[in-house]
């Protein structure tokens, strides 16, 4: 996915509005209650989706796996094998059946199960990801704030002119121009063949992430190594997305800084580094719902920068499973990334209920 | 930049590629293969060098223009018909408006862009579907913005005038919301356009979609990430470039719309 397309979807806003003259603290429960009883709703959809998605177009898929040229016999081969050929109510209670004991299927082409083979590679992902949001919100917030206050002077148009470029950069552009810079050029970072160098070997498994766990082994040389190849596509993901985290921040901020009170703060005569931060207060929600839209976008994995770099994590696995349309991959996909989308989203709305007591959550 | 620059610049950039794609005469085919030339780097005969097969990178990045760019237009387009049609229907107070919208915040919740990588493989690489899987990811942020202004212009007098003086509803949304929201309309397109592009050659990076030999700037910079780390950076590059001006192009025009919309709102207003 890349940044231009990552504009923040707004979170699902649940109904319910607040009784008046309810204490704030009720109010808050009461907001809660309503938050979370919609989850097993928005739940049931995501596993409604994953399902139809596969079986409302049987014929058509058993095909595509079959190729062309294949006998009819392979495609109804192919069809009873998924279990595309019974009755719709049937496939769906089977599917219910399965997921309600947490198997998510078994993956069509190597008959390993999905829900493990997720999870095996989820810390790969998040390895890359989460370092990667964090510089995204880090150099984002600091250059949009910069942008925003000094609105229209040299430092923002060069802020601007600067985003404007990485927002026109697709991501696998970044990723290449940096590889052949670093790389290639400058040879200050690894080849891209994945989380460690060809000669290291993957520290003991336990938490999956390899900085931590090679720290843990104590094998420094490998805990460098892995530092080392996370430089990059850390940076391919952090900078477009700093990119727009940025323009959102400039826009915000900026508002809050020809506002009414930052102008009262500064005719009290408060410092500069005050005026600045309460300006900060008032885009937090916004930033917020922006950071949380790209978590929910990232947590399926950056397949385009996986692929780049060979990370084997999440999203490339998923990319394989859906060019060679694997049924249960790709349901179990859909279904893993809607569900963690979906918690993201519920603690996006209590987070911002707790900082923002303005947020009522009643429209949007 | 002022906005009737950006909207020059932008909408001149996007011209000239699309029409060199379509109309300049190349010296090289753009699938000819030529062992002879393999992996050359830009001079006088290939301006932007050769790739590993020996194809002339000149001829591959100008006719590129002929695929991807119609189709992000025409899945612009498709997003666009989507995005006003569907966002001018949910704009209304009727209650499955509301139920809509709260589907299309469960849809945007799925990761669209790989999804259509299945839809794209099942229609067995049909280039319409590219189009289709363009207006999928950006159809719902079409729908938002023009729902997101749709809902204001509802509350104005003259609607409420042209309701009262019998207009039917068909009319009101042709006659008085449609025009009023032209401006937030052609900004969003051109900026649908980015995205398009950005969808189109995201996919055939991925290997879906437009594939080698018809050349496609995404698959020439997936094909040209192989040479890059050995050094042979104009196989990436100048697709890249290509890509690059584009999107660029289409945010500028983007910008200059807005800039225009607003100066005139913010003109008419005093």
């Amino acid at each position: 996915m890349t940044a231009a397309a990552l504009d923040p979807a707004p979170p699902p806003a649940p109904a319910g509005r607040a009784r008046a003259g309810s204490s704030p603290g009720r109010r808050t429960l009461r907001l809660l209650l309503k938050r979370l009883a919609i989850v097993p709703l928005s739940m049931l959809m995501v596993v409604l989706i994953s399902f139809f998605l596969i079986a409302l177009i049987p014929q058509s898929t058993a095909t595509a796996i079959a190729g062309q040229g294949a006998t009819t016999d392979r495609v109804a081969e192919i069809n009873a094998e998924l279990g595309l050929d019974k009755p719709l109510v049937e496939q769906l209670g089977a599917y219910l059946g399965r997921l309600a004991h947490g198997d998510l299927g078994t993956s069509f082409y190597t008959q390993e199960k999905v829900l493990p083979d997720i999870l095996t590679r989820l810390p790969a992902t998040l390895e890359l990801v989460v370092p990667g949001l964090v510089l995204a919100v880090l150099l984002g917030v600091a250059w949009g704030t910069i942008g925003g206050y000094y609105a229209g002077r040299a430092a923002d148009q060069g802020v601007r002119a600067v985003g404007s470029a990485l927002q026109a950069m697709p991501e696998f552009l970044v990723g290449l121009l940096l590889l052949y810079i670093v790389f290639y050029q400058l040879g200050w970072a690894p080849a891209p063949t994945g989380r460690l160098s060809i000669i290291n070997v993957a520290p003991e498994k336990v938490t999956g992430f390899y900085t931590i766990d090679s720290l843990l082994a104590g094998q420094t040389a490998v805990f460098k190594d892995a530092v080392a190849h996370l430089v990059l596509p850390v940076l391919t993901i952090g900078l477009p997305l700093a990119a727009v985290l940025a323009r959102i921040t400039r826009a915000t901020v900026g508002e809050a800084f020809s506002g009414a009170h930052a102008e009262y703060a500064r005719t009290l005569g408060l410092p500069e580094r005050q005026v600045v931060r309460y300006a900060l207060v008032d885009a937090r929600t916004t930033i917020l719902t922006f950071v949380a839209a790209c978590i929910a976008a990232m947590v399926g994995g950056d397949a385009i920068v996986e692929i780049i770099f060979n990370w084997q994590g999440v999203g490339q696995w998923a990319v394989n499973g859906m060019t060679s349309l694997d049924p249960p991959q790709i349901q179990g996909f859909v279904l893993f990334t809607g569900t963690v989308t979906l918690l993201v989203y519920i603690a996006l709305d209590l987070l911002s209920m707790t900082i923002d007591p303005r947020i009522s959550l009643d429209d949007h | 930049m002022p906005a009737s620059l950006s909207l020059y610049v932008g909408s001149t950039l996007l011209a000239v590629i699309l029409l060199a794609g379509l109309f300049l005469p190349l010296r090289y085919g753009a699938t000819t293969l030529d062992t002879n030339a393999v992996s050359l780097p830009p001079s006088a005969d290939h301006w932007f060098g050769t790739d590993e097969v020996g194809q002339d990178m000149f001829a591959r990045t100008v006719r590129a223009a002929r695929t991807d760019l119609p189709l992000a237009i025409g899945g612009t387009a498709l997003a666009t018909v989507l995005g006003v049609a569907g966002g001018l229907a949910v704009s209304s107070k009727r209650r499955w408006s509301e139920w809509i919208m709260r589907g299309l915040d469960a849809f945007q919740s799925l990761p669209l862009l790989i999804l259509t990588i299945a839809l794209v493989v099942i229609s067995n690489n049909n280039i319409v579907m590219v189009a289709v899987a363009v207006a999928l990811v950006s159809g719902p942020f079409y729908i938002r913005i023009v729902r997101s202004q749709a809902v204001v212009v509802r509350e104005s007098r003259f609607i409420e005038a042209a309701i009262t003086s019998g207009a039917s509803t068909t009319r009101v949304m042709w006659k008085h919301m449609l025009p009023n929201l032209r401006a937030v309309i052609l900004a969003q397109t051109a900026l649908t356009g980015a995205v398009a592009l950005l969808v189109v050659a995201s996919l055939s990076f991925i290997g879906v979609g437009v594939v080698p030999p018809t050349p496609s700037w995404g698959a020439m910079i997936r094909g040209g990430a192989g040479q890059l780390v050995t050094g042979q950076w104009w196989a990436a590059l100048f697709p890249g470039l290509a890509l690059f001006s584009c999107i660029i192009s289409f945010n500028l025009i983007a910008d200059g719309l807005r800039d225009r919309a607003g100066r005139r709102r913010s003109a008419g207003s005093t």
